[in-house]
Parts: C-alpha cells; sequence; structure tokens
C-alpha cells in the first residue's frame, strides 16, 4: 500500500508531529502544562470554539503536547488522525460512544483483555448497548453474530490468554459487507509490529500504557481513525451522518468528510465524558514512542530466547505462542505479523495451582504484577491473582488452567532473565513433588 | 446543501446555514481529486461572518452525483450553472489548485447582468498547469501512487507538526483522495494539463484579484504566481512561510486572513 509520506517509521517516531519550538528552539516536545489559552480578542475566542480556526482554547479537548502525540500516532499507523485518552478503556468507550447509543449491538471477540470485556458484558446493556462475543478464529460465527442493530465489530491483533490472532483482512471484509466498521485494539503489537489500517481495519485503539510508553510510568490511550469507513452512505451512523443539536447542527461528516468520527469524539465526546490525557503524560508516551523500534525490536528477540527455553524445560506442560507450528494461528501469524508475534505469552507449569503460585513468587527479575508492555520483565498467575477465586473448571472454561503462567517479556540480558525463569521452575518442581 | 441541476444533485456545505440572497456569497472550490473539506475552516469563519458559502463538491466527487468533467472549461460551465441555480449574485470565488484554474475561467464565463463577481481568489495557483509525466503515468496506471506522489509534493514538511490538533495533514490528504472515484485524479490533472485558456480569461476578468501561495509549494511553486501577479494591475499576492501546496491545512489561519482581508477590503 502506497504510503502518503515516504517518511520512514523509525524518522516517523521521533519527528512526526513536532516541529523544533518556534520560540525558543526547544528540540524536545514542550510540555505544555496548561489548562488554557489565551485569545487575542472575543473573534479569535468565537471562532476557536466555533471551528472556524484550529488551535487551543482548552485542554480538556487539546493540548499542544498532547496533540503532537496524537499526531504521531496517527503517523506510525498510517491514520488520519488521533485522539489521546486518559487510559486505554477511555479510548475504547469513546469510540463507542461517538457512534452509537440504545438499541445499538456489538459483535467482539470473546479473546479480549478483561476490563473491555466487563465494560461490554456488564456497563454497556446498562446504557442500552449489548454484546455478542464470538471466538476470533470462529469466522462464521462471527458473520452469524451480526444483527442489523450491529455497529461495531470489535478485537485484539493478539488476544488474551491464547494470543488468538484476529484475521482481521477476513473479519474486516465482513465488517464492510455489513457496512459497519472494524475496530483493533493494537496494545499488543503496536505499529511496529503490525498496522491493522492495511489489513482493512477502520479504527485502531491502544492502551498506550503498554509498549507505546514502554516504561510502566504513565496511564493512557489514543484512538486513530482511518478515514477510509464511509459513515455516510452505511447510513447506520446519524451521529456522524445527521445534523447534532449539540454543536449548531454540525453534520460532523459533511463538516469534514474524512474526520467526522474525531471531530465528533472531540467535540462532543472530549467535552461531555472529559477523559483527556495530561500533557506530561503525553510527554511520557512521547518519550516511549521516539524508541519503539528499538525496544519491539529486543522485546521479540527475547521473548523468541524464553519461549525456547520453556519448551526445553520438562517442567512445562505447553507454550502458546504464535511462532511456534503448533499454535492454531501460526500461519496467520507469519501472514499479519512478520516482524514478530509480540512478547506477551503464556505457558503452562506442571504441578497445578502451588506449583505455579512457587513458580511466580520465586523470581527476582521478573516483577509480579499486573500490567504488560513494560520494558521490564512482568509475570503473573491468574489462577493465584486475578482468577483466584475460580475453580479448575471454571478457569479451563477461560482458556486458562490452575498452572498458566503469563509473561510479559521485557529487555533485561537475556541470561539473567533465564537464570532468573531456571530458579522459578526449581521451585516450582520442588513443589509438585510434595 | 444539494442543488439540483438536470435531475443531478451536487453537494455544497454552507457551514449548516440556509442560503440568503440578500448576503453576498463566498464560492470555494477544491483541487484535483480532493473534495469541500479542505476549505472546512474558510469556509466556516465566511459563513458565520455575515457571507453565505457555497463549499462545492465538484461532479463525481464525494457527496456529489453526475459524471466526472474533463476539462476546465466544462467544470467552469458547470459551476456557473450552479450559481444561476443558487441565485448567487453578489461573488466572490476563492479556488485551489485545480480549482483555482476552474474559478479563473468560471470568473471569464459569468454574465456580468446575472451576477456581480466582486472578487477572484486563487489559491495554490500557477499558469499553465503542467503535470509532471510521472504523476500523470501514476495517475493513469495506478491511482494510490498518485496520491502519495501528491501527497508527499504537497506538503512543506515531511514530519507534520501542522496546527489542525490531533490530525496528520498526509494522511488525511491520503484518505481524501483514496475516498473519491479512481477515475477522477486522472481525469482532473488531465483537465489541468490541457488547460490554455488562462492568458484570455485573465484579460477578460474585471474585478479584484487575489493570489495566495505557500512559499515552499512544489506542485504550483510560488515564482510562478508572483509571475502571474505582476501582469496584472487588479491583482496582488500573498506568499504565506513554512507551507506548501496544502496550503489550507498546513496554514488555516494564514490562508483565512489572507481571504478576510481581501474580500472584507
Amino acid at each position: 500500500m502506497p504510503r502518503p509520506i515516504r517518511t520512514r517509521f523509525d524518522t516517523l517516531s521521533l519527528h512526526a508531529g513536532q516541529r523544533p519550538d518556534p520560540v525558543h528552539g526547544a528540540r524536545a516536545v514542550p510540555i505544555y502544562q496548561t489548562t488554557s489559552y489565551v485569545f487575542r480578542d472575543s473573534d479569535h475566542a468565537a471562532s476557536l470554539f466555533n471551528m472556524e480556526r484550529p488551535g487551543h482554547a482548552y485542554s480538556r479537548l487539546s493540548n499542544p503536547t498532547t496533540a503532537v502525540l496524537e499526531e504521531r500516532i496517527a503517523a506510525l499507523e498510517d491514520g488520519i488522525g488521533g485522539i489521546a485518552t486518559s487510559s486505554g478503556q477511555a479510548a475504547l468507550h469513546l469510540a463507542i460512544a461517538t457512534i452509537m447509543g440504545s438499541g445499538s449491538h456489538i459483535v467482539s471477540s470473546s479473546a479480549i483483555y478483561g476490563g473491555s470485556h466487563n465494560l461490554f458484558e456488564y456497563t454497556l446493556p446498562r446504557f442500552g448497548i449489548e454484546t455478542t462475543f464470538v471466538s476470533p478464529r470462529d469466522i462464521d460465527g462471527i458473520r452469524q453474530a451480526i444483527r442489523p442493530n450491529t455497529r461495531l465489530i470489535f478485537g485484539e491483533t493478539i488476544g488474551n490468554p491464547g494470543n488468538d490472532i484476529m484475521n482481521i483482512p477476513v473479519i474486516a471484509e465482513i465488517a464492510h459487507e455489513h457496512k459497519i466498521p472494524l475496530m483493533i485494539d493494537s496494545t499488543f503489537t503496536t505499529p511496529y509490529l503490525m498496522k491493522p489500517f492495511e489489513h482493512g481495519a477502520n479504527l485502531i485503539m491502544h492502551s498506550a500504557t503498554k509498549f507505546l510508553c514502554g516504561h510502566g510510568t504513565v496511564i493512557g490511550g489514543v484512538l486513530v481513525d482511518h478515514g477510509r469507513f464511509d459513515w455516510e452512505t452505511s447510513g447506520k451512523f446519524e451521529t456522524l451522518s445527521e445534523p447534532y443539536s449539540g454543536f449548531h447542527e454540525m453534520t460532523f461528516d459533511e463538516e469534514m468528510s474524512q474526520g467526522g468520527f474525531l471531530l465528533r469524539a472531540r467535540r462532543e465526546g472530549m467535552r461531555d465524558f472529559g477523559a483527556c490525557m495530561a500533557p506530561t503524560v503525553a510527554f511520557y508516551i512521547l518519550q516511549g514512542i521516539e524508541t519503539l523500534s528499538l525496544r519491539m525490536q529486543r522485546h521479540i528477540e527475547n521473548a523468541r530466547k524464553i519461549v525456547e527455553f520453556l519448551q526445553s524445560s520438562d517442567q512445562v506442560e505447553e507454550v502458546s505462542y504464535p511462532e511456534l507450528p503448533e499454535h492454531p494461528d501460526y500461519e496467520l501469524a507469519k501472514t499479519l505479523l512478520p516482524r514478530g508475534a509480540g512478547s506477551i505469552f503464556s505457558f503452562s507449569l506442571k504441578g497445578g495451582r502451588k506449583a505455579g503460585q512457587a513458580f511466580t513468587e520465586g523470581l527476582e527479575v521478573f516483577s509480579h504484577l499486573a500490567n504488560v508492555g513494560d520494558a521490564k520483565s512482568l509475570i503473573i498467575h491468574p489462577a493465584s491473582t486475578t482468577h483466584h477465586r475460580m475453580s479448575k473448571e471454571d478457569l479451563e472454561k477461560s482458556g486458562i488452567t490452575e498452572g498458566t503462567i503469563r509473561l510479559s517479556v521485557g529487555l533485561e540480558d537475556i541470561d539473567d532473565l533465564t537464570e532468573d525463569l531456571s530458579k522459578g521452575l526449581h521451585l516450582a518442581k520442588k513443589v509438585a513433588r510434595k | 446543501m444539494y442543488i439540483s441541476l438536470n435531475d443531478t444533485r451536487y453537494y455544497a456545505y454552507t457551514g449548516t446555514h440556509k442560503f440568503n440572497p440578500i448576503l453576498e456569497t463566498v464560492v470555494f472550490v477544491h483541487g484535483a481529486s480532493m473534495d469541500h473539506s479542505v476549505w472546512s475552516h474558510q469556509s466556516r469563519y465566511f459563513a458565520y461572518h455575515g457571507y453565505n458559502v457555497l463549499a462545492v463538491d465538484l461532479p463525481g466527487h464525494k457527496l456529489s452525483q453526475g459524471d466526472l468533467l474533463s476539462s476546465i472549461e466544462d467544470m467552469a460551465r458547470w459551476l456557473v450553472n450552479i450559481l444561476g441555480s443558487a441565485d448567487c449574485r453578489s461573488i466572490h470565488l476563492v479556488g485551489h489548485s485545480m480549482g483555482a484554474l476552474m474559478v479563473l475561467e468560471a470568473a471569464s464565463q459569468l454574465d456580468s447582468e446575472a451576477h456581480n463577481l466582486k472578487s477572484l481568489s486563487l489559491v495554490g495557483f500557477c499558469y499553465p498547469m503542467q503535470v509532471a509525466p510521472a504523476l500523470m503515468n501514476a495517475a493513469r496506471e495506478n491511482p494510490s501512487k498518485a496520491y502519495s506522489m501528491m501527497t508527499q509534493w504537497s506538503h512543506a514538511s515531511r514530519t507534520g507538526g501542522e496546527p489542525v490538533p490531533g490530525f496528520w495533514s498526509a494522511g488525511m490528504q491520503m484518505s481524501m483522495m483514496e475516498n473519491n472515484d479512481k477515475d477522477a485524479i486522472y481525469c482532473n490533472l488531465q483537465a489541468c494539463n490541457n488547460y490554455t485558456g488562462g492568458e484570455q480569461a485573465f484579460g477578460r476578468v474585471q474585478c479584484p484579484i487575489l493570489f495566495v501561495s505557500g512559499k515552499l509549494d512544489k506542485m504550483a511553486p510560488a515564482k510562478l504566481a508572483v509571475q502571474e501577479a505582476k501582469k496584472n494591475k487588479n491583482a496582488k499576492i500573498e506568499l504565506i512561510d513554512g507551507c506548501g501546496h496544502n496550503l489550507m491545512f498546513e496554514s488555516p489561519d494564514g490562508v483565512l486572513d489572507s481571504l478576510n482581508r481581501f474580500i472584507r477590503r
């Protein structure tokens, strides 16, 4: 697919969206730590609020530091623009609230982050939005789940916990046959490993907390639009194709023919829900993106070595990583993720719940916590933490076992990581023998 | 709003205002394979500052029906008919790139008894508007490649940093062209390449003319607009720092301020 600008990924990671500060010459992106901006006069103020002139009026709507992040991630994803939000969950909510309301329906992959699952399963029904969950590998099931009131298909590039790869090209085609968009959570892969727009997705969200920031320091999200979905012709998206009383009868899709979705998301969603990103948070995420490709290469390199290491252990029952031939999505991963299938994966330990607990608690370099995508290696044992109330049978229904361990492989020296894991395996073996 | 001509519906953005025949009308015309929303800031401003606005989608582009038009003269005739149908009397014509050729030609065709042409603004203009053979070939053989070339050449910065918060201008331009009929790009560029009526049209236009160019424009170099402006005693030129051919997005305020000073003079 021809690109809009010949500037390459690594250069865009460092420069997109920013020109050196024209006042002081600062090379780094300045942190504009301000809530508001002085108007030249009343007409200027009115013009800003009425979108007759571009610019910043109030930092809940936009901020110069945050705008650099929005433009940079849009450039890296080959989108038209983006909106930075207070978290990945805020980005997901913003997208949904922008294109649908009560009486709508979503078809979602069942292999998604627990927070997203909760939003769909328990929270949105209170607001009249229902969701049908389908395995991302069940293409016919996805097709059959679509109803006349379906307004979105949603999934993750790499699902949780089985590392299911979303067949974006095929599912995008199904979505477009039904004149609805496909939205992809691309948190686990980042634009370095996959660009979902190239495969037909229409909207992308990131939890920028993870690899984009990359250092486990801030919470943030980004919503990106490809600008190719025809909201007008679809006839299903009144919020974009009909006049909106809340903004001078603006019809967003006519006002900005490519950017109508982002326009409404900002002018309504950021104004009314207000889940904006703080400029300092945007700065940290921009710092992270500057080294995104270098970090992702190392994440992948380390992950592959650890997969190989774990496979060689007699304490490990199974490693679930899409680059392994026995993984159900092995072929799809080769097509969609040629640079690597991420650095977050699961494996099953022999010895059940207690062995898993001993293994996790015995590690020193891996940090035991509930996050992924950090420069530091992370580990969690769901059966003794996030899923500790669930029986063995209920765990299996969720696709995990009592011995399932999830790793997010970081950037440490690989020998220190494997030594650490060796120690954990030794402890797990001792527990398993009892 | 939609304007019907010969049972075909054409779209014109009005800033969500109803057309008021008492007011002067500012007419905005987009360039090759683009649409009305290239003028989103400038057209909205005029719509909220005492003018009617018609920012049209050319036939076969975005929200307008109809077949693509293959010559600047045909496009100009279409525009004159639209202005007649919409009952526009006092008119300011504003065009960008191919749209600038088109409003120049339309200005020369307008019947002065039916329409009072108050001003003509040519943004990102040069004449003749010869298209590089490589771009013409790409437009014919591989439109996506042509979109990429045009996007690349239309921006002064290769890494963005434009003033519209949250938007990546290169991505916007690419998307806009891809969302149009894939035949539009070749048809439009060929119309630019083949247009030879510029000198005659300038000779017939009596109203004040404004040229607005980006100083770093690679598609329609500013020096050519300067040369053209010097030939015409009714013309003035404004050059905008730091931007190229996509200047309505690269410097929305710069373009708006130039147009505003000129139209309100």
